[in-house]
């Protein structure tokens, strides 16, 4: 620590009051800065043989100083002791207008603050930033200057930051290296890995879920139409209109690609797997695609209404549900219906595949479980009260969700 | 400055400890025993603590009195503690000083090891920083700009990701 930047100096008495009386001796309330004994004892180094500009018999100097008198003056002041410069400073501050304190002021201010970080020892430095818990200050912080920079590019901060905003490292994404031997510094042994890097990624995609992300691409279909199903998946973006289109965009850009047109009625369900797309909808049709090509391949008739859902287990097989309360299993490689699974009372309003059972949920308040293969209802699941609104399954349990209650296991 | 005697004289015995520069000070000893680097330099009347002078020490000292009554901190909730950027009234009161004395107070707490003001003083200077932007950053501690508006362009474009929310 730097020694006596503030020192207090125990004033011993007879200096204090030798201090005084040159003082009040030398100081005449108009001319502060007119001194007897300490400026003539002054070595100067030009040839100056008159060290003050003559005072006038009123006791006042004539304006303007030259530089002459500026060196004078400020070493005259130099040689004082703090006390005497203190009295002195005291003085010709009472005498200054307020136009002349706020330069005072706006000179002095700047020079009375520190700059902590560059300061300060860096371990102390960088306990400073571990107080800070938001990224905007700190990313801020970072272009304030060279040393501020090199400091915030510092691994400690960001591993700090990354721990308390639960932002943990993966072992997919940060491979586990062997504990050097040499004391490197954290980046240096992972050239690769970042924490700094890792918790902007992370706080991105957290921003996102929280605030709704940012819009990067806007289509709005020339024909009114609302927007009934949805599927992003590999190259593209499907989505399925109740205008009886199928609009198809580029997953990677968001670029429109193509419109199918076939349906007769508004689209209500799709999916799509790699080319090939099924879709449902008003019509009671169930129709194949291929993505590629635009190319209706077939159209699946059976239901006596909407087709609300619809699901495939693969390239192969593919599982409508209507809202005449019938799910129809089709091969859609071939365009056939291979099972109709009637049993649910009311509208089928969602399922799931897993391997070859299927879950379906209805208005009647069931879920039924379903073999694809055989077309046997193996289950018929009730406690709810109310409609089956979505519906999740993983081969094992069954998630449903429904109005008014959050789920049942 | 006797701070001493202020509180439960009767129980409680003073110890003297001396600035670099000579000023001596009379403290509650238990102030001295909470705080080991303190006690250790009370050995006798030439004790004195180097590297902190008397004005810092003195505010150092008032500071340990105003918390004397203070729970001991728990090493293990660090994390905690620094989620927690709230600064209590009178601390905030006694560290608006000028910064050339906050400096000394920060260096003087890790020195003497009282850590639960060098956070106060660490937590003070960061709040200092918060919400400003990087020009008021260089203001409020009379930072010189280094950068040419091409790179503070640059480093604005690169800084996005954690301006918009």
């Amino acid at each position: 620590m730097p020694k006596g930047k503030i020192s207090l100096q125990a004033p011993n008495d007879c200096q204090e009051k030798q201090t005084l009386s040159i003082t009040q001796r030398s100081l005449p309330p108009e001319v502060p800065w007119v001194s007897t004994t300490n400026f003539h004892s002054l070595p100067t180094p030009a040839p100056s043989p008159q060290l003050f500009p003559p005072i006038s018999a009123e006791g006042y100097p004539p304006p303007p100083p030259d530089e002459e008198f500026c060196r004078t003056v400020r070493m005259g002041f130099q040689n004082m002791d703090n006390l005497q410069r203190q009295k002195l400073l005291a003085e010709l501050l009472n005498s200054c207008n307020t136009e002349q304190l706020v330069f005072v002021s706006n000179f002095i201010s700047p020079r009375l603050k520190r700059d902590f970080l560059k300061d300060l020892p860096i371990e102390l430095s960088l306990h400073i930033l571990s107080f800070i818990n938001d990224p905007k200050t700190l990313s801020r912080a970072s272009s304030v200057s060279k040393f501020w920079r090199s400091l915030l590019n510092d691994e400690f901060t960001w591993k700090n930051l990354c721990v308390r905003h639960h932002f943990r490292r993966r072992s997919s994404i940060a491979p586990v290296l062997p504990p050097s031997p040499t004391f490197e510094s954290p980046a240096s042994k992972c050239s690769k890995f970042s924490y700094k890097d890792h918790f902007r990624r992370r706080y991105i995609v957290e921003s996102n879920w929280k605030h709704g992300g940012r819009t990067l691409v806007t289509h709005i279909s020339p024909d009114s139409g609302v927007v009934t199903s949805l599927q992003m998946c590999q190259n593209y973006i499907v989505v399925g209109m109740d205008n009886k289109k199928i609009h198809i965009f580029d997953v990677s850009d968001g670029n429109y690609i193509k419109t199918l047109t076939g349906h007769e009625g508004g689209v209500w369900a799709l999916q799509y797997i790699d080319e090939v797309l099924v879709s449902g909808g008003c019509d009671r049709e169930v129709r194949v695609w291929d993505i590629i090509t635009a190319e209706c391949k077939y159209v699946l008739h059976g239901h006596t209404s909407t087709v609300r859902s619809l699901k495939m287990k693969d390239k192969t097989i593919a599982v409508s549900g209507s809202r005449d309360a019938t799910l129809r299993v089709w091969n859609i490689e071939e365009g056939r219906l291979l099972h109709l699974l009637a049993g649910h009372q009311a509208s089928v309003r969602c399922m799931e595949i897993y391997g070859d059972v299927v879950v379906s949920g209805s208005y009647d308040c069931t879920a039924r479980v379903w073999n694809i293969v055989t077309g046997e209802c193996l289950h018929i699941l009730q406690g709810h009260y109310s409609q089956i609104y979505s519906i999740a399954f993983d081969g094992d349990k069954i998630v449903t969700g429904y109005l008014y209650y959050y789920y049942e296991l | 400055m006797d701070n001493g005697t202020s509180n439960s004289a009767s129980e409680n015995e003073t110890i003297t400890l001396k600035s670099c520069d000579g000023i001596e000070f009379h403290i509650d000893a238990r102030i001295a025993n909470r705080y080991t680097l303190l006690n250790n330099w009370n050995g006798g009347e030439s004790a004195c603590i180097p590297n902190v002078n008397g004005k810092v020490l003195e505010k150092v000292l008032e500071w340990c009195e105003h918390h004397i009554n203070d729970p001991q901190l728990n090493c293990g909730d660090d994390d905690s503690r620094r989620r927690n950027t709230i600064i209590e009234e009178w601390d905030e009161n006694f560290l608006s000083c000028d910064q050339d004395m906050l400096f000394e107070i920060i260096l003087a707490a890790n020195y003497l090891e009282i850590k639960p003001l060098l956070d106060l003083g660490c937590k003070t200077v960061a709040n200092m920083m918060k919400s400003k932007s990087p020009e008021e950053i260089r203001s409020a501690f009379n930072i010189d700009n280094d950068y040419t508006p091409e790179e503070e362009e640059q480093f604005r474009k690169e800084n996005e990701w954690a301006e918009d929310y």
